[in-house]
């Protein structure tokens, strides 16, 4: 008997069940090409396109005089997927001969484990070309080329620490190329073609291309061939004196551009040992990691010992405590709060002129000067020369060294600090100090940019904090000439002389603080000769330091340096010792320059 | 016997009977009357056709032109494509060429090569020459003479 409830019930039943299968049916229609559409559409594409990441090449980095000193070009990489190869040998063998590496390696290569193996960084695009043209004839199957970005530095080692280095990752890791990160780095593009199935690319316009961005390029101060110079010379220096290491930087007086920074370690022989604790044996001639990418000029905070003497001069001629024609009776010795301060040399009681202390070196004379003066000028002083405060080169592990303030001075402190014991300052801080003095009592900041130029070609000068007087124009003059008796006879620094130029400056000798523990490591000394030439007018000022040299003297391993390298310069730069630019390499100086008095007209820049 | 014009005659009334209403022989007024108007319905006909034409026309010129700007813009896109591979290239290229000169141009180079081929050495004494004659008579400059050496200023402190 027909049961039509149960049959109306089965057709309910079966409807429900349409309905709802409809229901879900639709609702992943809605899913899949609504909310999930664009994943399928990436999928089903993966298989027909193929994207290639165009790199975006990082800015160059170029001298004063356009030398180029760093760049970037494209190479390309030869990648291999083993998984794929079935006749190793063949490949290896075809590899070899394209790419130049012995066939045994590249098989090494090819037989490694798993699915990516780089048979090498980086070749010619060229050679990749060709690599590829090859592979998609499957000659070279399981064979990829990926364009890669090369760092090139075609002066080599100079200016390493300056110019710095890039990571693995194309990073900046030290020096100009950690600074200039955001300028010089590049942008990356893609394309993505179609291919077909056997991965041959298809004619015809890419489907998308997002063309690479290169980075900005950027101009430095930097002279290459004085910097060269300079390294030849500190690292002769270096050698004879078999010194840990040094530096060397050369400024142009009115700009304060520095037209070289020289930074040399040598290299740390096996077995080298850190001289940390006081009761440990010193092994003086290699007591520090020589680590070559240390930019020492800004890098290390050394106690700078006499050159520091400028601070209570400026001081005491600016207030009148003296003038230089003025004199002062020094004893052999000083006790201060159970301190004895002492000459170089044991002499009687004697009188002596301010340039004599100055010349002499007289710690005893500097020191009476500065008790006259008093702690709170003479750190004053310090200050206005700009020690323990940024110099605005803001280049990367630049230190700004260390002075107490002055209620934290101990007794001793006012015998100390004069003769530059009791503070870390940076040679380049010396340097700009002493620059200072060169430049008429007016303090320029360092410069090592020049510029930027952006890859469309605009050139963007850098900026820079302004200049500022420290020193009054009359103590100037007067300081400049007190410091050229320091290269004169019976002087500190007579090695520091240029036949036919006066030549400022003043040296220092100081002894080495131990890294961790109090107290100072018997026989190891920094040797530092700072200066300007020609004092009549100075152009240019240096500083020469050496690390742990042997003599330990400034006046003997970095005065000749000095003299090394401004012989050069000045014939370089075709500077009369009367302060006469007369070559074009030097930039230009508005009228004045900066110094009161004037400076001499200039070329534009080389 | 009914005559042939009566039967005939019967047919149509017949059929007149069983048509529909809208295919029944028309009375002479309305004969008259669809006369008047025929050939206004085929002007609408000629009409139609000619949209119809020109729709197909439009159609067919949409295409073409969609079809011509598809082709005009993958030619161009082809063309950028090119042109993008060849300043990215040419600006390889020109990246390389610097890096040659720089290599070419670098102290280090020349100076190895001044010393290794040409048998060049720097001098060991450097004596400064100003470019011009017409400088003032350089200020004496005294020799190096034996230095009076001060101990170190961080040697001092006893």
């Amino acid at each position: 008997m027909f049961d039509s409830t149960l049959h109306r019930r089965r057709i309910r039943l079966a409807g429900a069940v349409s309905v709802v299968a409809i229901g879900l049916l639709l609702a992943q229609l809605v899913r899949v090409t609504s909310f999930a559409g664009s994943n399928y559409q990436t999928l089903g594409s993966s298989e027909s396109q193929v994207a290639t990441i165009l790199p975006g090449l990082r800015g160059s980095i170029y001298a004063r005089n356009g030398q180029l000193m760093a760049t970037s070009v494209l190479r390309d990489e030869i990648i291999a997927d083993p998984m794929l190869i079935s006749d190793k040998p063949k490949v290896a063998g075809v590899l070899s001969k394209l790419l130049g590496i012995a066939e045994a390696e590249v098989l090494a290569k090819l037989s490694v484990a798993g699915g990516y193996s780089v048979v090498d960084p980086q070749v010619k695009v060229t050679v990749g070309k060709r690599v590829a043209a090859l592979a998609g004839q499957n000659v070279l199957p399981g064979i990829n080329v990926e364009p890669v970005e090369a760092r090139k530095y075609p002066m080599g080692q100079t200016a390493e620490p300056v110019i710095g280095r890039i990571g693995s990752q194309g990073q900046g890791v030290f020096g100009i190329e950690y600074q200039y990160q955001n300028v010089l780095e590049g942008k990356d593009g893609k394309e993505v073609r179609s291919v077909a199935a056997n991965g041959l690319p298809i004619p015809g316009a890419p489907i998308s291309y997002v063309a690479p961005k290169p980075g900005s390029s950027i101009t430095l101060t930097i002279d290459p061939a004085l910097q060269y110079y300079a390294e030849q010379a500190l690292a002769g220096e270096i050698q004879s004196t078999r010194a840990l290491g040094g530096t060397a930087v050369v400024m142009d007086v009115a700009t304060g551009q520095i037209l070289a920074m020289a930074s040399l370690m040598a290299p740390a022989p096996t077995g080298a040992k850190y001289a940390s604790l006081p009761n440990q044996p010193v092994y003086a001639q290699r007591s520090l990691p020589t680590e070559s990418w240390i930019n020492q000029a800004v890098g290390y905070a050394y106690e700078p010992g006499s050159v520091a003497k400028i601070a209570t001069f400026t001081a005491a001629l600016q207030d009148g405590i003296i003038t230089p024609t003025s004199t002062e009776v020094v004893p052999d010795h000083l006790t201060i709060d159970g301190s004895n301060f002492h000459d170089a040399e044991v002499h009687p009681t004697q009188t002596m002129t301010m340039q004599q202390i100055l010349a002499q070196s007289s710690n005893v004379g500097t020191i009476m000067i500065a008790r006259k003066l008093g702690a709170q000028r003479l750190a004053q002083s310090f200050k206005r020369f700009g020690w323990t405060e940024p110099t605005g080169l803001l280049f990367p592990g630049e230190t700004y060294g260390y002075m107490k303030p002055t209620y934290l001075w101990s007794p001793t402190a006012i015998g100390s600090m004069p003769i530059g014991q009791d503070q870390l300052v940076t040679p380049l801080q010396i340097l700009d100090s002493y620059n200072a003095i060169a430049n008429g009592g007016i303090m320029t900041a360092p410069k090592l940019l020049l510029g930027t130029t952006s890859p469309s070609g605009r050139f963007s000068a850098a900026s820079y904090p302004g200049s500022r007087r420290i020193v009054p124009a009359n103590v100037d003059a007067e300081m400049i000439n007190l410091l050229s008796g320091v290269t004169g006879q019976n002087a500190t620094a007579p090695a520091a002389a240029i036949p036919g130029y006066v030549v400022a400056g003043k040296t220092g000798t100081s002894q080495k603080a131990y890294h961790n523990a109090s107290g100072y490591q018997p026989g190891a000394f920094w040797g530092t000769f700072v200066g300007m030439v020609p004092a009549v007018h100075p152009v240019l000022s240096a500083i020469v330091m050496l690390d742990q040299p042997t003599p330990i003297y400034g006046g003997l391993v970095a005065a000749p340096v000095f003299s090394q390298i401004m012989r050069y310069a000045l014939q370089r730069y075709s500077i009369t010792p009367t302060g006469r630019v007369l070559g074009n390499l030097l930039p230009s100086v508005p009228a004045g320059g900066g110094k009161a008095g004037g400076r001499v007209h200039r070329g534009a820049v080389g | 016997m009914p005559s042939n014009g009566s039967r005939v005659g019967a047919r149509v009334a017949k059929q007149a009977a069983t048509a529909p209403l809208h295919a029944r022989p028309r009375s002479a007024e309305d004969r008259l009357y669809l006369r008047s108007v025929g050939p206004a319905v085929s002007t609408k006909r000629r009409i139609a056709r000619s949209r119809a034409l020109v729709i197909y026309l439009l159609t067919a010129a949409s295409v073409a032109l969609a079809l011509g700007g598809r082709i005009a813009v993958e030619s161009l896109a082809m063309q950028q494509s090119r042109l993008s591979q060849q300043i990215y290239s040419a600006s390889t290229t020109q990246a390389e060429l610097e890096l040659s000169v720089g290599k070419l141009s670098s102290p280090q180079r020349i100076v190895e090569y001044a010393s290794t081929r040409l048998g060049l050495a720097f001098p060991a004494y450097l004596e400064v020459v100003p470019k011009t004659l017409n400088n003032p008579v350089p200020l004496p400059q005294s020799p190096p003479t034996s230095v009076s050496v001060p101990l170190p200023a961080g040697a001092n402190v006893r």
